[in-house]
């Protein structure tokens, strides 16, 4: 079913555009008011969202994440994440002031109000993906792939709402220096540890709950939200404060996230060679077959000993195909339990065409 | 699990509209909030060093309000008195500061706001405790009040103050001497 006709696309789509229309609102007129600093974050920034994007697809040890899954979770969260979180943010610690105090809110407020609102916001980022494209989330690794994609889109839109704070904290006397300041302390000394990091470990566990819905995946889905929040909130916590001990900080932060990344992969990988064994042993894949799937070089290379044109984009259907028949036993939301044996029929018939067109390759 | 592709796309939309609109909801339920300020309050702002926030000033009168969803001690505060309001910024130089490179920022970031602007031409100011600085007019469509910047060489402030013009002109005199009684201590030695 195309994407655009399920309701949870429109859902995206109008969400995205409420929380675009809100950020562009609150920062308007203050990117009008300091142009040259707006630009220079603008100039810093950018470069960071690509390299970003670019690098946490390629953490697929398979395939990279499709550009178009990953396009909507870095929308959802630069975009519909950001923009509400301004309204929650700034209500949750107006309550947080009003009841606990003025002295309670400067030294706590952030580090309540943030972890809810920011995580909520930006892990339903991936639950609106997983409804729009039941096959984009089908383990913990997809869930902590997009999980920091929307991270990633919320940590850059928040990173420019902090370059035009601090050029206002400076008092509007050094923009451009504003602008590198706030680069510096938030990008280069706290990007590593960031929101796509606290979005990644909840994003994992949402994965495990999506892909195969139990007590257990739920638990651990709760698990890895309420840790999510609590680095969250440790981030934004008054201790060890400083520029300096940024990556003290940070450490936990980071270091939760390669651990779920790890433990996500292994399961991956694991449900990976599990399937090319049986589906060998099946005769859908056949000997050897399995090690070029696994490795994007691999399948890169023999792409290029194969004659360009119809033989080349056959043998770019049958790979598609197998690796689709092994994600399918990883799970996801409405799964179709004929789409293996469908799957295992295009394999077929794929291999057939291949090996009678003159550019079949070496494993084909 | 299947076909939650309607009531899972419902949950969603319903988490977000709890989210924004609940949190909204309260704190409107919870009015403004303002905690009245005893003359005579010291109120300090900026991020403490040895437990002492550096920028201080004092309410020199009854009948202002602190706004406590208006105020991140770490950087500025509110006071309210009826519709005249009095904010006062922290401003954290990243270079050598000066007063009139601080009014001219002011100024930039007052007019960002939308319905005032400052005055040309300040005037100098000398707070009780010696800190030199400069002072001068706001003025907009039904707005009307003063604003005053402070800089050391390690820190500075800036406070503006403004109202209606009747309910301003009353208050004038109180926000002025709450004017001259800016402190900034250096946080650093």
């Amino acid at each position: 079913m195309a994407v655009t006709r399920r309701p949870a696309f429109w859902l995206w789509a109008a969400t995205c555009l409420i929380g675009a229309w809100i950020a562009w609102r609150g920062l308007d007129a203050v990117v009008r008011a300091f142009p040259v600093g707006s630009v220079a974050g603008l100039v810093l920034l950018v470069p960071t969202l690509a390299a970003g994007f670019w690098a946490l697809r390629r953490l697929h040890p398979v395939r990279s994440l499709p550009i178009g899954y990953a396009l909507i979770a870095v929308s959802w969260g630069g975009l519909a994440a950001f923009g509400l979180a301004l309204p929650a943010n700034a209500a949750f610690q107006a309550v947080i002031g009003k009841t606990a105090g003025p002295v309670f809110n400067a030294a706590w407020g952030a580090s309540i109000a943030a972890p809810v609102d920011e995580e909520i916001l930006k892990l339903l980022g991936v639950v609106t993906l997983a409804l729009m494209a039941p096959s984009a989330v089908r383990g913990p690794l997809d869930g902590w792939g997009y999980g920091a994609l929307a991270g990633l889109g919320f940590q850059v839109s928040e990173n420019f709402l902090y370059v035009l704070n601090t050029i206002v904290l400076t008092g509007a006397t050094q923009d451009v220096n504003a602008a590198l300041f706030s680069f510096g302390s938030r990008v280069v000394g706290g990007a590593w540890c960031s929101h796509w990091a606290m979005t990644a470990v909840g994003g994992a566990g949402l994965g495990c709950l999506l892909g195969r819905p139990s007590r257990a995946s739920a638990a651990v889905a709760g698990g890895a939200f309420v840790l999510a929040m609590a680095l969250h909130s440790w981030w934004d916590s008054p201790m060890l404060h400083g520029v300096l001990l940024l990556p003290v900080k940070g450490a936990p932060i980071l270091l939760a996230a390669v651990v779920a990344y790890r433990l996500s992969r292994r399961r991956y990988l694991s449900h990976f060679r599990r399937t090319t064994h049986a589906e060998t042993v099946r005769g859908v894949l056949v000997p050897g077959e399995g090690h070029v799937l696994a490795y994007r070089k691999w399948r890169e290379k023999e792409r290029w000993e194969v004659p360009a044109g119809e033989p080349r984009r056959l043998l770019a259907r049958l790979r598609a195909a197998e690796l689709e028949l092994i994600e399918d036993g990883l799970g996801g939301l409405e799964r179709d339990p004929g789409a293996a044996e469908r799957l295992r029929d295009d394999v077929r018939d794929l291999r057939r065409l291949l090996n009678a067109s003159e550019g079949r390759p070496r494993v084909a | 699990m299947t076909r939650v592709r309607w009531w899972g796309t419902g949950v969603v939309a319903l988490v977000l509209l709890i989210l924004c609109g609940g949190l909204a909801l309260v704190n409107a339920a919870l009015g403004s909030g303002g905690r009245p300020v005893a003359p005579g309050t010291v109120l300090s702002a900026g991020t403490p060093r040895d437990g002492m926030r550096p920028v201080t000033f004092v309410v020199p009168t009854a009948g202002w309000l602190l706004s406590p969803a208006d105020t991140t001690l770490t950087s500025n505060i509110k006071l309210l008195s009826g519709d005249v309001t009095v904010n006062l910024n922290v401003v954290v130089p990243l270079g050598r500061l000066d007063a009139r490179r601080l009014w001219d920022g002011l100024g930039r970031i007052v007019e960002a706001g939308g319905q005032t602007r400052l005055g040309a031409g300040p005037a100098p100011l000398m707070t009780a405790d010696g800190l030199t600085g400069l002072t001068g007019s706001i003025t907009g469509r039904d707005r009307t009040g003063t604003a005053a910047v402070f800089a050391t060489a390690t820190l500075g402030a800036t406070m503006t103050a403004a109202g209606p013009p009747h309910a301003y002109v009353r208050l004038a005199p109180e926000i002025e001497a709450m004017m001259r009684t800016v402190r900034i201590r250096s946080p650093w030695p």
